[in-house]
């Protein structure tokens, strides 16, 4: 059996929610905007649907849009700087976002003359923000927040942050990257000063291609994408019924088991940290339990390549990343890496570990002691 | 219109008395680029020909990229009578007419069948003036007309305008058989494409170093050999895995020689394979001095661990004229997919660019080259079949 560790890439679906697609797929085809009779069954469950995933973190639904996933979600809410016409011009964002975000903000740059300014800075196993709030000032338009960055797992504290900056100034718009953190980690909008939070169905055990956008005041509302109306105009395209009732049902498992899921990640995540450098010399972990999600571990072992080891590991259907999946297309350093100041002679050897809720505490030691087996081999044959 | 395609040979043309041969070589190819029994290919005095109706211009296509054809044309095929003729020629100008601008035209006839009884200039006239009478609105340009008709007489006779490049060379096969050590970069495909031009039966070894290179860069390899395949025909791709190799080189080996020895190996490991199989040389893309284990030097401390023929086409190619092939060939975008191949992990930082033969051998006495070849080959050749 493959002990998959790359739930933070993506995640096996649950086979309720598979089966759910399947079944829609099967016996729902309808378009929810034709008038008859299967229209309105289409309909019916697109509403009934949008309620499981809206109450996962407490929102309305008619405060969610449903997106193609994280990335729309992430474009979405960058774009939505466009409300000041050109008045306020200013991003403040952290330097551990997703690409989504930050090559959404490039973009808005070049094409839209947005300014960017940088918060945040590495200090002590923590990613701290208490720098943002000098940063506010009269052009600042816009504030990304990543709940939980995807590469290290660095936590924010969203209702902290969102009070302060409101406090600060009620205009500034706040986007959070929910995606890492959505059904995994509590999170009530309802307590929450954000304008907008993205956030994606395959990273919870639901299917593909789906995700969504939480909206504070859907009325002030610039769609990204034009066409039918659909979803009361706020992001056209005929909805995915079938992908929108196994999301649903994803979000009705997540939020039952989210608590146990919570504590048992946080226990293998912990076994990871005590085990690892028992068996192996020189490891570093990046970012402390307490200020990271506990659904992602990333570390830096000595003098070996991460990419060999994923390849070794994946010989006996153990399944790793190096770093983000998303990042580590790009030849060179992730800037998430770059914050952290990792010695030259460990950041070669950084992987990533992500938890699911079909992570076992039982697979701990054997994928350590594989770790370590291989690390040995690789020492021996990579020079320095 | 059409209904027939014909094509012209290049060198096979000067081949005399082995010319069958290689006729015989290029039909198996366009046998398997037309795959279809339906459609029969004949020779009408020197020239090859397909009578087709349908999906012509795929064809035209498919056969440009066959080795030993030089011109692929689409043509019509009629008898070969005056009348006929005539009204062909009429009807086959309006229909050019009809698909672009044309004003002016010119005939180029000619006999390859001597006892058609017009000689070729007085067909031009004749044609010529059919046309001009039957065919609104154009007129007679012999310097520089826009839409030529060629009328090549025959025992059938064909008409026709394009001249679409063929893919040059010899017919795959007419060459004997060669084994490319293929690597995934840009030049390796250039050179099993430009051996297989020269009527060389190719087949592929790769080397890789699993789990030290990723299972990527093998999918790399295929994608590389299936489009080579294109030219050349189905091939097999070899796998090998030669890692315990690297990890005795690192083990017992100076670390500056590291690149040549493995070189070295991949040579004996081919000439091995060779040898089994029955391939005539080895192909590689080296090219010289483009990198430390391309050097005269180099190249001569590596020839020296065989004695099979090594064939390397792009030896005298700048890299932008190698660049230039991929790209026509469709390898290039493929190539420069950045996965790491075998060489880069391994690479020693400062490589010897001026290795010595002595030193060398002296290192490789600390290994046991003969089983390590036989071993390499026994635990870990897998083999890819083009699709």
């Amino acid at each position: 059996m493959a002990v998959y560790l790359d739930n933070a890439a993506t995640t096996k679906i649950d086979s309720e929610a598979l089966n759910k697609l399947i079944e829609t797929h099967k016996n729902n085809y309808g378009n929810p905007s034709s008038l008859h009779k299967m229209g309105v069954n289409s309909e019916k469950i697109y509403k009934l649907n949008l309620e499981y995933i809206s109450n996962m973190i407490n929102a309305k639904p008619s405060n969610i849009i449903i997106t193609s996933g994280g990335t729309e979600g992430n474009n979405t809410g960058l774009w939505q700087i466009i409300r000041f016409k050109n008045k306020k011009k200013k991003i403040l964002t952290t330097k551990i976002e997703h690409p989504s975000v930050t090559k959404y903000w490039e973009f808005l740059k070049e094409e839209k003359g947005i300014k960017v300014q940088h918060y945040g800075y590495y200090n002590n196993g923590e990613y701290r923000v208490d720098d943002l709030y000098e940063k506010i000032d009269d052009s600042t338009g816009l504030v990304t927040i990543p709940f939980v960055n995807s590469e290290i797992g660095f936590l924010q504290n969203i209702e902290e942050m969102t009070q302060k900056i409101k406090g600060i100034s009620k205009e500034v718009l706040i986007h959070v990257d929910g995606v890492q953190g959505f059904g995994k980690l509590k999170i009530d909008v309802s307590k929450l000063k954000i304008d907008t939070m993205s956030f994606s169905s395959h990273k919870i055990h639901g299917p593909k291609g789906i995700g969504g956008l939480y909206i504070k005041e859907p009325d002030k509302f610039v769609p990204l994408l034009y066409g039918g109306g659909q979803q009361k105009n706020l992001r056209s395209g005929t909805e995915d019924i079938p992908s929108i009732a196994s999301f649903g049902k994803t979000c009705e498992i997540a939020s039952k088991t989210m608590d146990e899921n919570y504590e048992k990640v946080k226990r293998i995540n912990k076994m990871y940290r005590e085990l690892l450098p028992n068996y192996i010399e020189e490891v570093i972990f990046n970012g402390n339990l307490e200020k990271t999600s506990p659904y992602i571990l990333n570390l830096s072992i000595k003098d070996i390549k991460s990419e060999v080891l994923i390849h070794f590991l994946e010989m006996d259907d153990i399944y790793i990343s190096s770093g983000s999946a998303c990042s580590s297309n790009y030849k060179g350093i992730s800037e998430t890496y770059q914050a952290l100041n990792i010695p030259q002679n460990f950041l070669d050897g950084t992987v990533r570990i992500s938890f699911g809720r079909y992570s076992n505490e039982k697979d701990v030691k054997y994928v350590v002691e594989k770790i370590a087996k291989y690390t040995n081999e690789i020492r021996k044959m990579v020079r320095r | 219109m059409y209904n027939n395609i014909s094509m012209s040979l290049g060198e096979i043309v000067l081949k005399g008395r082995n010319r069958g041969y290689f006729e015989n070589k290029l039909n198996q190819s366009l046998k398997r680029v037309i795959d279809d029994k339906e459609i029969k290919i004949y020779r009408d005095r020197g020239k090859v020909f397909l009578d087709i109706d349908d999906n012509i211009d795929k064809m035209v296509r498919k056969i440009s990229k066959v080795f030993g054809i030089v011109v692929v044309s689409p043509c019509v095929k009629i008898e070969s009578d005056l009348e006929d003729i005539k009204n062909t020629v009429v009807e086959y100008v309006n229909f050019k007419k009809e698909s672009r601008n044309i004003k002016t035209f010119k005939i180029k006839a000619k006999r390859a069948d001597k006892t058609f009884p017009v000689k070729s200039m007085d067909l031009n006239n004749i044609l010529g003036g059919e046309v001009l009478k039957n065919v609104e609105d154009i007129k007679v340009d012999v310097h520089n007309p826009d839409l030529i008709v060629n009328v090549d007489i025959r025992s059938k006779t064909y008409i026709y305008s394009e001249k679409y490049q063929g893919g040059g060379g010899l017919p795959i096969g007419s060459n004997g058989r060669g084994l490319v050590l293929l690597s995934g970069g840009i030049d390796s495909p250039v050179a099993g494409y430009l051996m297989g031009r020269r009527g060389v039966k190719v087949d592929c070894i790769s080397f890789h170093s699993y789990p030290y290179t990723s299972i990527r860069s093998n999918e790399k390899i295929k994608e590389l050999s299936d489009i080579m395949s294109v030219y050349t025909g189905p091939m097999k791709v070899y796998f090998v895995n030669i890692l315990e190799i690297y990890r005795q080189i690192k083990e017992k080996c100076q670390e500056k020689n590291t690149t040549i020895i493995a070189r070295r190996f991949m040579m004996k490991i081919s000439e091995k394979i060779a040898q089994r199989e029955e391939y005539d040389c080895l192909v590689t893309g080296e090219s010289l001095g483009q990198v430390a284990s391309q050097t005269i030097n180099s190249l001569r401390v590596i020839e020296n661990s065989v004695d099979i023929p090594i064939l390397r086409p792009l030896i005298g190619n700048d890299k932008t004229e190698i660049i230039d092939t991929a790209r026509d060939i469709e390898t290039y975008e493929i190539s420069i997919q950045p996965y790491d191949d075998c060489c880069s992990i391994f690479s020693p930082d400062n490589p010897v660019t001026r290795p010595n033969l002595d030193n060398i051998l002296e290192d490789e006495k600390n290994l046991d080259v003969e089983k390590l070849v036989e071993e390499t080959i026994e635990n870990s050749i897998e083999i890819y079949n083009t699709k």
